[in-house]
This record gives structure tokens, sequence and C-alpha cells, in this order.
């Protein structure tokens, strides 16, 4: 799974910890997401995408099988 | 359901910060004591090692989680305790297997006491869920014990489902 969770923070300027606070998780909640290495659930994907004014399908990448 | 304001959740926090740490220099002090109790018999090298370990990961882990609270950061999320769960689970079941072992082989490894022996299982069982802690801290854990397949966020995209429906499916779900 590939996440522009990156792309999408450096547009607002906004910093982990300032996504981290504004979504109510852990600054490592979000390293490990914008890596790739943490799975979300659908709540959080949903927070995540809010906090970025942006879909949630726009924000996470799936390579389909 | 009732709405807790940020400034409740931070002091909330705070005090959940300073009750680990409490409890973290409680554990410390009661294993360097009970280490310089028994300085005399042979086993103080390794609980002083084994109390340092702790007193430090207690220390730091606490330090870091009152800085968050300062901060107005949660002390815990969805990834934190999915790590911890995992940690409890199989530090538990290799705690078992440990236990078993010692059972099986306890004419060869003699402990002065009942006290002793039930302090080891427990520093076991601790040193154990640090170490798996500290390994699935870094792993990708995204499996949940006890996960709705509806709920899956790959399922959903991959579907092509509308991203709305599938959240109020989940909602109604759970």
């Amino acid at each position: 799974m590939k996440t522009r969770i990156k792309e999408f923070r450096a547009r607002y300027n906004l910093t982990q910890q300032d996504l981290a606070k504004k979504v109510g998780v852990r600054r490592e909640t979000i390293v490990f997401l914008e890596k790739g290495k943490y799975n979300p659930s659908l709540q959080l994907a949903h927070d995540v995408a809010k906090a970025l004014k942006v879909g949630i399908d726009d924000l996470f990448v799936f390579e389909s099988k | 359901m009732k709405k807790i304001s940020d400034e409740r959740r931070n002091l909330g926090n705070k005090v959940k910060a300073i009750i680990i740490f409490i409890l973290a220099v409680g554990v410390a002090a009661g294993l360097l004591a009970y280490t310089f109790s028994s300085a005399n018999q042979g086993y103080s090298a390794v609980l002083v090692i084994l109390a340092a370990i702790l007193l430090i990961f207690f220390a730091l882990f606490a330090l870091r989680r009152y800085r968050d609270a300062v901060k107005g950061l949660p002390l815990e999320d969805e990834r934190s305790r999915r790590v911890m769960e995992k940690a409890a689970s199989k530090s538990f079941y290799v705690t078992l297997y440990v236990l078993l072992g010692i059972g099986m082989f306890s004419d060869r490894i003699k402990f002065r006491d009942v006290s002793q022996a039930t302090s080891a299982a427990v520093g076991i069982m601790a040193l154990l869920w640090f170490g798996f802690w500290a390994y699935y801290n870094n792993k990708n854990v995204s499996k949940l014990l006890y996960a709705s397949p509806t709920c899956d966020l790959k399922v959903a995209v991959l579907r092509a489902r509308t991203i709305v429906d599938t959240f109020l499916e989940c909602k109604i779900s759970t």
C-alpha cells in the first residue's frame, strides 16, 4: 500500500506532529502511515483524509493483484 | 456520545503519564531493593542489570508520554494499542512455554524459594513483553486481532465501493 499523505501534508505546510494532533493520533502512527508500513482502520483513514481535505481513495493507493 | 473537551483530555493524559512514571519508579525501586537484599547470594549481577534495563526503559517511556501529554498529543491510539495487544499475547504464550520448561527441568533449575520462582516468572514475562513491543513497534502491525472484513480499508477500496457506504456499514455493524 502506498500513501500520498506526505504530498498532501506539504500542501498545507503541516508537520507530522501537526497532522497527528489534528487527527488525534500519535506522531509515530503518521510516520508509519507515510511509509506505507501500517494499514489503518477505515475510521483512521477517514479522519486523516478529512484532516487533509481529500478523498480516501486519493490518499491511499492499493496495488491490485 | 458525550464529547470530552480537549482540556479535560489533556489533563487526563498528563495524570496518566504521571501515574505511569510513579509505577515505573516503584517497580524499579522494588527490584533494586530486592537485588541489594539478595546481594550476598550470588544473584546480584543479573538482577542489577535487569533492574537497570527496566528502569531506563520505563523512565524513557514515561518521560516521552509526559512530553506528549504536555503537547496535547494522545498517549495511545489504534496503532499503539495493536502493538501492545500483540506484544502482550506473544509474551503470554512464550512465558507459558518457558514456565513449562522450568517445570520439566525443575531438578536442574534450583530456586531459593517460591517467591524467587514467581519473581523470575514475572521478570521473564516483563522482559519478553519489552522485547516483543520493541519488535512490533517497528513492524507492520496492521492485522487486528478481531478484524471485521467489511471494515478493512483495502477490501473497501479494491471493491470500488463508495467510501461513505462502507463507512456507514462499519458504523452500523460495530
